[in-house]
C-alpha cells in the first residue's frame, strides 16, 4: 500500500504513477433504429487519470457507463480511438511480439463471473498453470508453482485436481485470483469481482484481495458498481458516468465530502443496513441518457437536481477543486488547480 | 376489522422438500411467518436459504420435483393448501401477485407490453381489450412510466431495465392485490433506479394498503423498505423481529456476521482493516449438519449447538431467534 496521505498530491512531488491514462477515447461504430442511419457509442469518452504503484484505484459506476471498456483498455485487449496509456512511461498501444507479450506477464485480470470464466473441462490446477505455460516457465517448475498459488489463496493441494463444477462462487473466484497472480503482475484489473458473490463469501474474498496487495504490492483497478466494496478496497475512487469520470475522490473524502452531485446522489442512493443511519436519498429522475447521442453541456445535466443554466451549455472539465479532489462540475466555477490526475 | 391485528398471511409449519436422485432436499424446513395487514415484511438470506423456495410455495408455484410437505398457509383467514387448484388460481394475480427479480425473462419478449398487462385485466375481470388497455394506462401512469398512451404499444426490449421493472409492478398491482410477493424486486436494477422502485412500492403500498413480502439478498434494502424481518439460513427462519430491532441488536451470530460482512458507502473508516467475514460456506441442503445448521461456520459454538438442533425461544413479544446461546 502506498500508505497515509494517498489523496495529497503536491506538484513535482507526487507518488510515481504505474499507469498514465492520457485522454482516452473509445467509441463503438452502431446501427441506428432507422436504416442508415448511424452512430458512435462513445464508451469512454476522455478519460485520464493515473494509477500509482501498490495503490488501488477504484472505477465506480452504473452499468453501461464505459467503466468495463476502461479496464479493457488498459489490459489492450481494446485499442483505443484516441489518447494514450502509458505503462511506466511507455505507451501500450505502441507495444508489438515479445514486448507486448512482458506487458501481458505485468498487467492481469480478474473476472465478474467466476462461472463463466473458467474452463470447465480443465483442472483447477491447469488453470491456474497456463499461463505459466503459455508464457514460457519449464514444465518442470510449474506444478511446485500452482501449489504454492494454490496455497497463497487458500485452496488446498488436492482441490487443484478438481474441476470447476466441483467449487462453490467463492472457490472459483480463488482460482480465477491465482490464476491472475501467476505471472506476479505488477496491475491487476478487478471488473466486479465479487458482484456475483453472496455477502458472507464477498468479505473473504475482499480480505484475501488485500491481504495479496500487501503481500505482494500489487495495485488494483477495482471496477465495481457498489459503493460499499469500492469504499472498503480502494485508496482514491473515480466516479464515472457516460464515459468521463466526473469525480476523483479520496477514500475519505467519499464519505464525507462529495462534490459532484452525481456522486452524492448515489452515495444517497445506497441503501445502508444500518437503521440509525438512514438518510434522505437522492433520488434521480430519469435512466442514464444513450453514449450514442449524449446530452449537450455536461452529460448529466438532464438529471441533476442542482443544474444551473450553464450546465446545457458548457462541457464542464475536470479540474482540481480543493488539495487532490477533481470535479468536473460547474457548481465549482471555472477556477481550479492542475488537474493532474 | 381491526387492520392493525388482522394477519392477511399466516404460515405455520412449512415444509418444501425436493426429492432428487442425491437425496431430499429439504429447501424450507418449517417455517413460521405471519404478514399483517399494511406492513412490509422482508425475507433476507443468502442464495440458497430457501427464501425464493417460501414466496413460490405460498403461491402454490413450486416446480416439480419441489413438494409442500407440511404446514399451513393461511391467506385472510382460508387455507391455501387446502383450496382446488381452480380457486388457487383465481387468487393467483386477483388478490397474491408477484414481482420476480428479471424483468426481461419475466415479460414476453414477442408481446406489446400493454398487452401483457391488459390480459391480466381480460382473465380476472372479463374485461373487453379497449376497456382493459384505458385500465393499463391508468395504472401505468400510476407508477410513473412517462407517456403511457404510446408506451403500451411498445416490446419490452424497448423499454429500459427501470421501465420493465415498472412494467412488471404495474401488472401486479393492476387488480389491486391484498398481498404482493416481491422477490428481489431491484437486484438487476442499477442503485439510482433501485431507488427510484424502492420509493414507488413504498408510495404505492401507502396508496392501495397492500402488504409486501420483500424477498431479497440485500440488508440495505430490507432495512429501508420493510418494518419487519425474518433472517432465513438453511431453509428456517433463525431471526425474526422489526427492522430497527434485529438489525441494531442482532442475537444469531448468523445476523450479527451477515451485517457485520457487507462493506458500507457511508460512516465507517473506509479502507482501514478486513472486513469480519463469515468463514466457510453456506452447507448443502441435502447433506445439513447435525443439531444447529449454522454450527459449523458459528464464531459461537458450544457443544449443544452441533448436537441439538435449538428451538424457536420468544426474546420478547415479536422477536424471535433460534439459537442455543439466546435460550
Amino acid at each position: 500500500m502506498s500508505g497515509g496521505s494517498v489523496v495529497s498530491m503536491e506538484k513535482g512531488r507526487a507518488p510515481e504513477a504505474l499507469v498514465d491514462i492520457r485522454d482516452l477515447r473509445k467509441g463503438y461504430p452502431v446501427q441506428g433504429g432507422f436504416p442508415g442511419r448511424k452512430g458512435t457509442v462513445r464508451a469512454v469518452d476522455g478519460v485520464s487519470l493515473r494509477i500509482r504503484r501498490g495503490e488501488t484505484l477504484g472505477l465506480v459506476g452504473e452499468s453501461g457507463c464505459g467503466k468495463s471498456t476502461l479496464g479493457r483498455l488498459v489490459l489492450r485487449l481494446e485499442e483505443p480511438t484516441a489518447g494514450r496509456i502509458l505503462f511506466e512511461g511507455q505507451d501500450i498501444s505502441s507495444l508489438e511480439g515479445d514486448a507486448l507479450q512482458a506487458y501481458r506477464r505485468r498487467v492481469q485480470i480478474i473476472f465478474q463471473d467466476p462461472y463463466s470464466s473458467l474452463n470447465p473441462r480443465m483442472s483447477a490446477g491447469s488453470i491456474i498453470g497456463e499461463p505459466l505455460a503459455v508464457h514460457g516457465t519449464p514444465a518442470a517448475d510449474i506444478p511446485g508453482e500452482v501449489k504454492r498459488l494454490a496455497e497463497t489463496v487458500g485452496l488446498s493441494r488436492e482441490q487443484t485436481t478438481r474441476y470447476p463444477h466441483e467449487f462453490s462462487g467463492g472457490q472459483r473466484q480463488r482460482i480465477g485470483i491465482a490464476r491472475a497472480l501467476a505471472l506476479r503482475p505488477d496491475l491487476i484489473v478487478a471488473d466486479e469481482p465479487v458482484s456475483a458473490l453472496d455477502v458472507s463469501i464477498q468479505a473473504q474474498i475482499l480480505n484475501l484481495l488485500k491481504d495479496l496487495q500487501e503481500r505482494f504490492g500489487l495495485s488494483y483497478l477495482f471496477i465495481t458498481h457498489d459503493f460499499g466494496v469500492v469504499r472498503f478496497m480502494s485508496d482514491r475512487i473515480a466516479v464515472m458516468y457516460l464515459g468521463r469520470i466526473v469525480e476523483l475522490v479520496g477514500n475519505a473524502d467519499l464519505d464525507r465530502h462529495p462534490l459532484h452531485p452525481y456522486t452524492e446522489a448515489l452515495l444517497s442512493a445506497v441503501p445502508d443496513p444500518d437503521p440509525s443511519r438512514r438518510q434522505a436519498r437522492i433520488v434521480l429522475p430519469g435512466d442514464p441518457p444513450s453514449a450514442v447521442d449524449p446530452p449537450s453541456g455536461c452529460v448529466f445535466h438532464p438529471r441533476c437536481p442542482r443544474r444551473m443554466e450553464i450546465c446545457s451549455r458548457d462541457v464542464p472539465a475536470l479540474v482540481d477543486r480543493e488539495n487532490g479532489h477533481p470535479t468536473a462540475c460547474h457548481l465549482y466555477g471555472l477556477v481550479g488547480g492542475d488537474p493532474s490526475l | 376489522m381491526n387492520p392493525a391485528e388482522e394477519n392477511i398471511l399466516q404460515v405455520e409449519g412449512l415444509a418444501t422438500h425436493f426429492e432428487t436422485a442425491r437425496g431430499t432436499v429439504r429447501a424450507v424446513d418449517g417455517v413460521d411467518l405471519s404478514v399483517r395487514t399494511g406492513d412490509t415484511v422482508g425475507i433476507v438470506g443468502e442464495s440458497g436459504c430457501g427464501k425464493t423456495v417460501l414466496a413460490l410455495s405460498i403461491m402454490r408455484l413450486v416446480p416439480p420435483p419441489g413438494r409442500i410437505t407440511a404446514g399451513s398457509i393461511l391467506f385472510g383467514g382460508r387455507d391455501l393448501l387446502a383450496l382446488p387448484e381452480e380457486e388457487m388460481r383465481r387468487i393467483r394475480g386477483r388478490e397474491i401477485s408477484m414481482i420476480f427479480q428479471e424483468p426481461m425473462t419475466s415479460l414476453n419478449p414477442v408481446f406489446r407490453v400493454g398487452d401483457q398487462v391488459a390480459e391480466v385485466l381480460e382473465v380476472h375481470e372479463r374485461l373487453p381489450r379497449r376497456k382493459a388497455l384505458e385500465r393499463v394506462v391508468e395504472v401505468f401512469r400510476l407508477v410513473g412510466i412517462p407517456s403511457p398512451e404510446s408506451r403500451i404499444r411498445d416490446y419490452p426490449h424497448q423499454l429500459s431495465g427501470g421501465l420493465r421493472q415498472r412494467v412488471m409492478i404495474a401488472m401486479a398491482l393492476c387488480l389491486k392485490p391484498r398481498l404482493m410477493l416481491a422477490d428481489e424486486p431491484t437486484t438487476a436494477l442499477d442503485v439510482t433506479i433501485q431507488a427510484q422502485i424502492l420509493d414507488l412500492i413504498g408510495r404505492l403500498k401507502a396508496e392501495t394498503g397492500t402488504s409486501v413480502l420483500l424477498v431479497t439478498h440485500d440488508l440495505g434494502v430490507v432495512a429501508e423498505a420493510a418494518q419487519f424481518v425474518a433472517v432465513m439460513y438453511a431453509g428456517i427462519v433463525v431471526e425474526y423481529g422489526t427492522v430497527a430491532d434485529v438489525f441494531a441488536t442482532p442475537c444469531h451470530p448468523y445476523t450479527a456476521g451477515l451485517l457485520a460482512s457487507v462493506p458500507r458507502a457511508r460512516g465507517t473508516d473506509g479502507a482501514e482493516g478486513r472486513l469480519p467475514a463469515i468463514a466457510g460456506t453456506v452447507p448443502s441442503l441435502d447433506a445439513l449438519p447435525m443439531g444447529c445448521r449454522f454450527s459449523g461456520r458459528c464464531p459461537e459454538v458450544m457443544e449443544i449447538c452441533r448436537r441439538e438442533e435449538p428451538a424457536v425461544t420468544a426474546l420478547a413479544p415479536g422477536r424471535r431467534v433460534r439459537c442455543w446461546k439466546c435460550s
